[in-house]
């Protein structure tokens, strides 16, 4: 054995492929497993629930529209709980921020709409950002300056996001010839975002220039976290705040920056959903992206290819799902959440339940081959 | 005396409201005493909600359906235990997956089973923990102040408000005054401490989260079988939540906060606001 | 059970971690009623086979025999019930809870805690005057300073019937009067008939108290003597595998200007705890200034304070005829970019983000360097081919500026925050524990570089508890006590005994007038 061998805590190494590829496979397919007994629970084929869920999500040109509609959002709020966790904080107020997101993609359209579509479009979804943003900064400040848990106030924060919108798209913001339902008039089409099958000619379905933005945004994120002096900054106050400290690296400074682009990240949800589709503001349309957005960061493993791969995953389930619940009796469409559920179950809460099995298995193989030669 | 008698309703009506509130607020104090972040509180006491509605419209009892209800919630702490003690999981996210699960899982079951587009059928009669009236309320009720207040405040709740009252001197009791509580507290303060001293880590950690997991499977089913009627998506709205902030606080001297936050009587122009985690009905 | 059988037998105990042979053919035998040393480098294996005998970890080959009995032990529980107790180098105590409480941790005697907290008064009491060892057992841990705290623990282990008491490292947080308080102890230990192991890296401790000493080196057992037939050098021979210098070869220092003067400085933390008191110091060109002291006396926050890291509440500091305090360049970034290096005492808590690689690690501190930018991109080449010089320069193993910082030993680990720190040229480098953690090889390549960087006409502070250590890199020495100065000597005046009751607060002045045959009388 080689002297670097056998250095005390020096970790072996395992196969990018295994960590990155097969153990989140298992992962997923534990994940399916449990949710194949709970269809058969309520008595319904499992493998034939996959199947509708294949088709559903990628069988026809409308679905892929659909699942990637979906999969725009899962990037937006993946990308926004990520760049918290690497400064590492734990953002679960995306959905609150992304619904304050859409008030200001309202203001702006609703508002300012007598600008022509070349200004009033990007003013649209800067304050979509700046609002999500804003709503991030306070259990943001809160943290940095006093130490309040940011897991309780952004929970906290979704309440209040929620409130907040209740009453202002109750009272205020209320469309009176919508019939009663708390909504805003219809933006004037000309905010509307180009749909991909008018400029593809794809078939019908909600999938906007969003998805661009959000592949954009995640390049974007990408040169950030790891090849600007800011992103090394966030990611040594989440690794550790005390060499933070040491190396002059305010720890508060960047808890806000973090929280602050990741509010703003969960404030395209309301550009894809909004702009790109409702064109009107209305209640609930965040539809739980917020909190799938942890699951897709964790799977994703914070990093853009990762989250872009989770989101797939995820928007093929939302898409799917809604088909699931079509085609077969006793399945309604609650159960993609429990899909949902068990995938976060999996691949966050239980990440170590298969690892160190798979790991030893393929650090055993390699030293027997390293020790062979 | 108008304002006596508004004061005295609407105390007894906190009492109705903040009933699940402590007892999930107890139920949290004691996770987080033993060192284990519990943000899944929401998602146990809905699992009882729903078990406890369950199994009392199948049976007819709703003393079984509690006992399904304190399973249920068991279940889901155990599996909180095992993914946070046993393999070292992600407190924060073990907790958010145990919410969403049980989020999808209720009204899927719900719908499979009782075809009422995921609630349960309404209890009646046996099936729901009814008021009790305490002895000698209707003797005393016409004397003034002191048999008002026996007979409308103290008498006329369900078995569950009186086991919620109890539970607190009794966890009181528990955590500084026996063994048990020592060795919680101390395996949240300083694990080591517990582990060198002979005790197991985990097997401590697994029966804190099992009184967690019992004190919320009372709450849950005291929402659907006594202060409700059955089972409702999304019934809990929020209140592990806000269980969780009264019994959080950094620095172990929590208990204090329960008591202001849990008293609040939620009016339900407000409780109806808290239905956020209700973004699982909108997909 | 055999009157004549040791008490604690090993029989070829082996222990892998992965594919670390931590433990390998570990045999070993402890006399009842005798001191047993146990010496080796760090990472030699000492705290694993203690954490094996304590029944942290369980062998994965080998036999453990208590009083000739073999022992199954897989849990702390069964040590305990075999008679073991140990007293932790990181103390097992739950500072919110009294010192009763600690004590009955796990043997609470019923399921009340009432009637079992009367008894432990009692047993208590008997305990503390038969071994000495007097503690307010109703005062909160948290309260109580180090030295007591580690009597709180030899306390918890009698309490649960020990015979054999092993200590790893106990004399770390302790002045040398300190610990030759708990040697007493450990002496009436041993006259009342139990059994003592003592786990140390410090050859003067195994001198001074033991009567037999096992030598590990590398996972191996390589020695076992009487004390009595061997000797210091010899024993650092068996530690390292070769003859070590124990003091470092360096010319007399020739101080030069004045770099940086400290006057007045005080700090009072959130708490209102004065952390610092009145510290006046001068760091001048060409020479080492090394602060002693038993660590917690306040060195830590007074490296804090002259990084740049936490504000001194009055004071100042003036760097090159500059005032820093209220200075608005006084923060850690601004200080290293006018030559003010800064080497943690801990570097796994602040030196390093272990999670990152070595080239990453590089530019901590730096990373707003034009040395690593280009424009608002980072530059990755550059940090790469920083890391590769000093990995070259410092002799870093493995030679991979991309491996994560987790994955290289504490020496080496230690050696890239000094290349860092020393790489960027500064004027004045403040080093805490240079060599804590670290390896003998290491010890001396981190000394000479910093003899070297004196040499070149830059001024040094070092900061360690290690009382030879700075007796042989300083060429002035302060001593630090409960956040003040004590007294500062030149080295060549410093021996161990009088840094010693410097470390315990007594200043040379007071020793000198109680001192009758003191120059001061004569």
């Amino acid at each position: 054995m080689s002297e670097t061998k056998s250095k005390f805590g020096a970790p072996s190494k395992v196969p990018a492929w295994v960590s990155l590829g097969l153990i989140p496979l298992i992962n997923l397919v534990a994940a399916f497993l449990i949710s194949g007994v709970v269809i058969l629970i309520v008595g319904d084929d499992p493998i034939k629930a996959l199947e509708v869920l294949v088709y559903g999500a990628f069988g026809y040109p409308e679905a892929v529209g659909y699942t990637l509609y979906y999969t725009t959002n899962f990037i937006f709020t993946g990308l926004a709980v990520a760049i918290a966790f690497h400064c590492g904080l734990f953002n679960i107020g995306a959905e609150g921020q992304a619904f304050i997101g859409g008030l200001g993609v309202g203001i702006a359209a609703l508002y300012f709409d007598f600008l022509p579509f070349w200004a009033v479009i990007p003013l649209a979804i800067m304050l979509g950002a700046v609002f999500g943003a804003g709503w991030a900064y306070v259990p943001a400040y809160l943290q940095a300056k006093r130490g309040s848990h940011i897991v309780i106030t952004t929970i906290m924060f979704n309440f209040i996001a929620f409130s907040v919108m209740t009453y202002l798209l109750v009272e205020v913001m209320i469309n009176p010839s919508a019939g009663g339902s708390p909504e805003t008039r219809e933006f004037s089409d000309h905010t509307w975002l180009a749909r991909a099958p008018e400029f593809t000619g794809m078939a019908d379905s909600p999938l906007n220039f969003s998805f661009i933005l959000a592949l954009l945004l995640s390049g974007v994120f990408y040169y950030f976290v790891w090849h600007t002096r800011w992103g090394y900054e966030i990611r040594v106050v989440g690794q550790n705040e005390s060499a933070a400290r040491y190396a002059g690296i305010s720890p508060s400074k960047n808890i806000i920056l973090a929280m602050i682009i990741s509010g703003g990240l969960a404030g395209f949800v309301a550009v894809n959903e909004l702009l790109g589709v409702h064109h009107r503001v209305l209640m609930d349309f965040t539809g739980g992206y917020g909190f799938v957005g942890i699951a897709v960061a964790l799977m994703g493993r914070n990093h853009p290819i990762g989250i872009f791969m989770a989101a797939l995953l995820f928007g093929a389930i939302y898409q799917g799902g809604t088909e699931l619940s079509f085609e077969m009796s006793n399945i309604n469409k609650e159960m993609v959440i429990v899909i949902q559920g068990l995938i976060i179950l999996f691949s966050g809460a239980l990440e170590n339940m298969f690892r160190p099995k798979i790991e030893g298995f393929f650090k055993k193989r390699q030293s027997l081959s390293t020790a062979e030669v | 005396m108008e304002i006596f008698e508004v004061t005295i309703l609407l105390l007894d009506a906190t009492f109705r409201v903040a009933t699940p509130l402590v007892l999930a607020a107890l139920a949290g104090m004691f996770s987080e005493r033993a060192g284990v972040v519990d943000i899944g509180l929401e998602g146990k006491m809905l699992g009882a909600a729903f078990a406890a509605a369950a199994v009392a419209t199948t049976t007819g009892s709703a003393w079984l359906g509690l006992m399904a209800g304190i399973a249920a919630s068991l279940a889901l702490s155990s599996l909180h235990a095992y993914a946070c003690v046993t393999h070292n999981g992600n407190q924060v996210v073990s907790g958010m997956a145990i919410n969403i699960v049980v989020a999808g899982l209720t009204p899927t079951l719900g719908f499979a089973w009782f075809k009422l587009g995921g609630r349960t059928p309404a209890l009646n009669g046996d099936e729901r923990f009814s008021s009790i009236t305490l002895p000698f309320a209707d003797a005393i009720g016409n004397i003034p102040v002191i048999g008002y207040i026996y007979a409308e405040l103290i008498s006329g709740h369900n078995i569950i408000v009186y086991m919620a009252a109890a539970a607190v001197p009794i966890v009181a009791y528990v955590l500084f005054r026996t063994r048990f509580g020592l060795r919680v507290r101390a395996v949240g303060e300083n694990p080591h401490a517990v582990d060198t001293a002979g005790i197991s880590v985990e097997i401590l950690r697994y029966k804190a989260l099992a009184v967690t997991g019992f004190l919320c499977g009372i709450a849950g089913t005291y929402l659907s079988t006594a202060h409700g009627a059955g089972f409702i998506r999304d019934m809990t709205a929020g209140k592990g939540y806000l269980a969780l902030a009264a019994s959080y606080s950094e620095n172990g001297s929590q208990s204090q906060l329960c008591w202001p936050v849990c008293s609040l009587p939620l009016p339900t122009r407000y409780r109806r606001d808290f239905r956020v985690l209700n973004y699982l009905s909108s997909v | 059970m055999t009157t004549n059988a040791p008490a604690l037998e090993l029989r070829r105990v082996n222990k892998w971690f992965g594919a670390v042979h931590a433990n390998r053919d570990i045999s070993l035998s402890v006399g009842r009623g005798t001191i047993h040393g146990i010496i080796g480098e760090n990472g030699a294996g000492k705290s694993t086979l203690m954490s094996i005998v304590y029944g942290f970890y369980e062998a994965d080959e080998g036999e453990i025999y208590v009083n000739g009995a073999l022992c199954d032990i897989d849990n702390p529980q069964a040590s305990i019930e075999a008679g073991i107790g140990m007293v932790h180098q990181h103390f097992m105590l739950v500072d919110t809870f009294t010192v009763l409480e600690n004590i009955i941790l796990g043997v609470e005697g019923g399921n009340r805690l009432a009637g079992g907290i009367e008894k432990a008064r009692i047993e208590l009491e008997r305990l503390e005057r038969e071994y000495t060892l007097e503690v307010d057992v109703d005062a909160l841990v948290g309260d109580l300073p180090v030295g007591l705290r580690q009597r709180v623990e030899i306390l918890k282990a009698l309490y649960r019937g020990a015979e054999i008491l092993i200590l790893d490292e106990p004399t770390g947080v302790l002045t040398p009067q300190e610990a030759d308080h708990l040697f007493r102890i450990l002496n009436t230990l041993r006259e009342q008939g139990k059994t003592v192991i003592l786990i140390t890296h410090k050859l003067r401790e195994i001198m001074a108290i033991t009567d037999h000493v096992s030598v590990m080196r590398r996972g191996e057992m390589v020695a076992h003597v009487a004390t009595k037939d061997t000797d210091r050098e010899k024993l650092a021979e068996l530690m390292v595998g070769r003859s070590v210098l124990l003091r470092v070869e360096k010319e007399k220092a020739t101080p030069g200007a004045d770099l940086m003067t400290i006057e007045g400085l005080n700090y009072i933390d959130e708490d209102g705890v004065a952390r610092l008191k009145n510290i006046g110091l001068t760091l001048r060109a060409g020479e080492i200034l090394g602060i002693a002291g038993v660590s917690g006396n306040g060195q830590s926050e007074l490296l804090e304070v002259l990084g740049g890291i936490i504000s001194p509440t009055s004071g100042s500091i003036r760097y090159k005829g500059e005032e820093l305090v209220k200075n608005p360049k006084f923060n850690a970034r601004d200080l290293r970019k006018i030559g003010l290096g800064h080497v943690p005492e801990d570097r796994h808590k602040a030196g390093l983000v272990l999670s990152f690689s070595a080239n990453e690690n590089t530019a901590l501190g730096y990373h707003d360097l034009p040395m690593f930018n280009k424009g608002a991109t980072l530059d990755r080449t550059k940090m790469v081919s920083a890391c590769e010089t000093y990995i070259e320069k410092f002799d870093v193993r493995p030679p991979d500026a991309t491996l994560k910082a987790s994955g290289f030993s504490g020496g080496n680990q230690q050696k890239l925050v000094l290349a860092r720190e020393m790489e960027q040229d500064p004027d004045v480098l403040l080093v805490g524990q240079p060599t804590r953690g670290v390896d003998i090889g290491a010890i001396e390549f981190i000394h000479k570089q910093l003899i070297h960087m004196r040499d070149q006409g830059k001024a040094i502070l070092v900061v360690s508890v290690e009382i030879d250590e700075v007796m042989s890199l300083a060429d002035r020495i302060a001593v630090m006590f409960d956040g003040a100065i004590v007294g500062e000597l030149d080295a060549s005046e410093a021996t161990e005994q009088r840094l010693g009751l410097m470390m315990a607060g007594i200043s040379d002045q007071e020793l000198h007038v109680s001192d009758p045959e003191g120059e001061a009388v004569s």
